[in-house]
């Protein structure tokens, strides 16, 4: 008991973390948003008969459940992958390790700490889904499992955070490793709960979840302790640039070669001649040293596992159906994940290694130091995303129903090359607005959710709140989501009857201009990268400005 | 200031455990064709039929099986001729000349299946409209050889040859397997080994579903 009673990792954390306004502040509105949730969603009874309500207490819990369950999924990354990195960055691990704490009570306290805020704001949600019980149609017994499962996945989705962390120098690459380890038991967790067989979720949920949680947890403690009992990332004050031939002879999996094709498209070799007149130094110095400098560890493991988890999703959503929309989320999904990594600290890790005013002071002008980052960062972003895509070729060369309509791979296209430039453009722009790399971080990643989930979120809450407005009016919420999109390209064929046959009502035209929901999102999309550039060009002039104004 | 803008590094060796990204997308690319091709052809209405009419799990097998393999074959067989006829100044290890034969063989076996589909639907009514008692001795050589040039056995037997024989012609000159395995080259014995599985696989999985189809499922 004394690893949680008397543990001074802990006691810190705890301190710091739940002792700010910023936590009371988040908490309340957490609560409010889902009390207002509650609100709308409450069913007009007039004669008092709450148990009339089954469907509307069926589709409550449902939404608190899928919504928090989603919630914990984006939230405890964000809490323990740079709960260690966080100690590497500030140059405290070394201290750390070398006080006379066990590498457990080290983990205890940083795993407990990160997900203690969590499950605050789970437990200030349980009077909430009461609220549905009391409308009927729901057994405690369904709350009890639902708040087992939501506390195994952050137990399962925390360990995980916490074991990239301890893996990895950088916040960003330990938070981006996570984000897509749990993105595949995200995905089988959410299509397990959401089928109609009760017998199949209780199953799931009673008897085979928990002894999977804890073997998964406990191969990861053990590796986490191994880590941090023989830290091979200790002592590297001076000597942080990792050497690449040294980590290819002990890497496992996938290597990264940067002299042939398709990896000197993201990761070119480093150059060891003079520089071609005309050349953008900074462009060369972030593609050629920077992005990797901290090693390939991060970007083999986000191959590996993005194309892994590809091979499943292929099958179901390009070979078995042909619904091509479904796979493009996923490839949507891994930008979204992985490009802010390489953008959002272009600018503050300038700032953090204090190498920002000496950029300042070399003859570059600001548009072109920017032009240089974003290049950079969109390039391997791009590259990277890609990748996913030749699965999406192949399909339309040999489906039939695909090839019938082969103009449609197009929009696909178009709608993935200009989320790649928004979700670079919107981290490039946090990182010039904001001084540290894991806040710009943070930062990019909920503005990224909330264009990209938001939007459906509301739709859909909107086509049963706003009754008599029309569907295609309605339709308009959906413009920023990217998601959205990449589901309105208009493919007929052999569709599965629970998706309503052949043309879906997301696939026709908005009110008003008669033109289907990529089209305008596309421009939006233009229009976002742009005005995220402007902003970042005026935040580093001001900068610039300053720097000058001082000497 | 000029410069050649060449990279200086150079491709290591890798370890057993390790392979490249571009490893990474054949593979990929492997299974999808594997995928899409066993849908083309279980959409099709002899084969949709066949799925329905017949014990399904030896049909479903063969159905897998053929296509995943096929679809390997090509795939790492071609880019490994192509990697081959590339560096030909290097040498040509025994596995990329073993792939490339794989590689090769199976277009030509498609190709002459077609072959034998169209020259059979020309010849079939001359053949069955003659008695055979007096057919011409011509003509049952012919028939003869017609069939057993359809018989499964030495039709892959004979592509086989022909596809051996194009690719050691075509890298004439640079294939000296006499000495090129040395001590430690593990990208050599890599090859030997994902070629020896591959062929492992292919004999195993005929013989896995020649079980299933004598059984009766």
């Amino acid at each position: 008991m004394g690893m949680f009673r008397d543990n001074p990792v802990l006691s810190r954390e705890l301190l710091v973390n739940l002792r700010s306004h910023r936590a009371f502040v988040l908490q309340f509105v957490y609560a409010g948003i889902l009390a207002i949730a509650v609100l709308l969603a409450w069913p007009n009874v007039d004669d008092g008969r709450l148990g009339a309500s089954v469907t509307a207490a069926r589709q409550l819990f449902d939404l608190f459940f899928f919504g928090q369950f989603i919630l914990v999924a984006l939230v405890a990354p964000t809490f323990a992958a740079g709960s260690i990195t966080g100690e590497k960055e500030r140059k405290t691990y070394e201290l750390l390790l070398a006080s006379p704490l066990h590498p457990s009570w080290i983990l205890v306290g940083k795993l407990l700490s990160s997900l203690a805020y969590l499950v605050l704001l789970l437990a200030s949600s349980l009077p909430m889904m009461i609220l549905g019980y009391l409308l009927g149609g729901i057994l405690l017994s369904e709350v009890a499992r639902a708040y087992l499962v939501l506390i195994l996945a952050a137990g399962t989705f925390g360990l995980v955070s916490l074991a990239a962390s301890s893996y990895f120098a950088r916040t960003s690459s330990a938070l981006v490793v996570s984000y897509l380890i749990i993105l595949p038991l995200v995905i089988v967790s959410l299509y397990l709960a959401s089928t109609d067989d009760i017998t199949l979720r209780n199953f799931v949920s009673v008897v085979l979840l928990p002894p999977w949680a804890v073997a998964v947890w406990s191969i990861v403690i053990g590796l986490i302790n191994l880590r941090l009992l023989r830290p091979p990332d200790v002592g590297s004050e001076g000597k942080e640039v990792v050497d690449e031939e040294e980590e290819q002879k002990y890497a496992i999996g996938v290597v990264i070669d940067r002299d042939l094709f398709p990896d000197k498209l993201f990761a070119p070799a480093k150059r060891t001649d003079l520089m071609p007149d005309g050349t953008n130094p900074v462009l060369e110095k972030e593609l050629r040293s920077e992005i990797f400098s901290q090693g390939t560890l991060m970007l083999r493991v986000v191959i590996q596992v993005s194309m892994f988890l590809s091979i499943p999703l292929m099958a179901g959503f390009l070979f078995w159906r042909p619904l091509p929309g479904w796979y493009i989320c996923y490839v949507l999904t891994f930008n979204l994940l992985v490009g802010p990594v390489f953008s959002s600290g272009s600018i503050t890790q300038e700032r953090e290694r204090q190498t920002m005013n000496l950029l300042l002071t070399t003859l570059l002008t600001p548009g072109r130091i920017v032009r240089a980052k974003l290049l950079a960062a969109l390039r391997v972003s791009t590259v990277l995303t890609l990748l996913l895509t030749e699965q999406v070729i192949l399909a339309y060369a040999l489906v039939r129903d695909l090839q019938l309509q082969f103009w449609t791979i197009i929009p696909y296209f178009l709608i993935i090359l200009a989320t790649c430039l928004m979700t670079s453009s919107v981290g490039l722009m946090w990182s010039s607005l904001v001084r540290k790399t894991s806040v710009a971080m943070i930062a990019t990643y909920l503005s990224l959710m909330l264009m990209f989930v938001l939007p459906v979120g509301i739709y859909r809450w909107s086509l049963s709140v706003a009754q008599g407005v029309q569907d295609q009016v309605l339709r308009w919420i959906l413009v920023p989501s990217p998601y959205a999109a990449a589901m309105s390209v208009k493919i007929v064929g052999d569709r599965p009857t629970s998706l309503g046959g052949d043309i879906q009502p997301i696939e026709r035209p908005l009110a008003g201009i008669d033109v289907s929901i990529w089209v305008v999102s596309l421009a939006l999309f233009l229009a976002i990268s742009l005005l995220c550039h402007i902003v970042t060009l005026i935040a580093f002039r001001y900068r610039w400005w300053k720097a000058r104004e001082s000497v | 200031m000029k410069s050649n803008g060449s990279d200086a590094t150079e491709s290591h060796e890798l370890t057993d455990s390790a392979f490249r990204v571009a490893d990474l997308m054949l593979w990929v690319l492997a299974i999808g064709l594997a995928a899409g091709m066993t849908k083309r052809h279980m959409d099709e209405s002899a084969m949709a039929f066949r799925l329905n009419a017949h014990p399904p799990l030896s049909v479903w097998t063969r159905l897998v099986i053929g296509h995943s393999l096929s679809s390997f074959a090509v795939v790492f067989g071609l880019s490994r001729l192509i990697l081959a006829l590339r560096d030909r100044r290097n040498r040509v290890t025994f596995g990329s000349w073993l792939w490339s034969v794989i590689g090769l063989y199976v277009p030509l076996h498609v190709l002459a299946s077609v072959l034998w589909a169209l020259t059979n639907t020309v010849l079939r009514p001359v053949l069955s409209g003659s008695r055979p008692a007096s057919v011409p001795i011509t003509e049952t050589v012919s028939r003869v050889a017609l069939m057993t040039f359809g018989q499964a056995c030495f039709d892959e037997l004979a592509w086989m040859l022909a596809a051996i024989w194009i690719v050691t012609a075509s890298l004439k000159g640079v294939v000296q397997f006499a000495g090129e395995i040395e001590a430690g080259d593990s990208g050599i014995a890599r090859q030997d080994v994902a070629v020896s599985i591959f062929t492992g696989l292919a004999i195993f999985a005929t013989v896995f579903q020649r079980i299933l189809e004598s059984l009766g499922y």
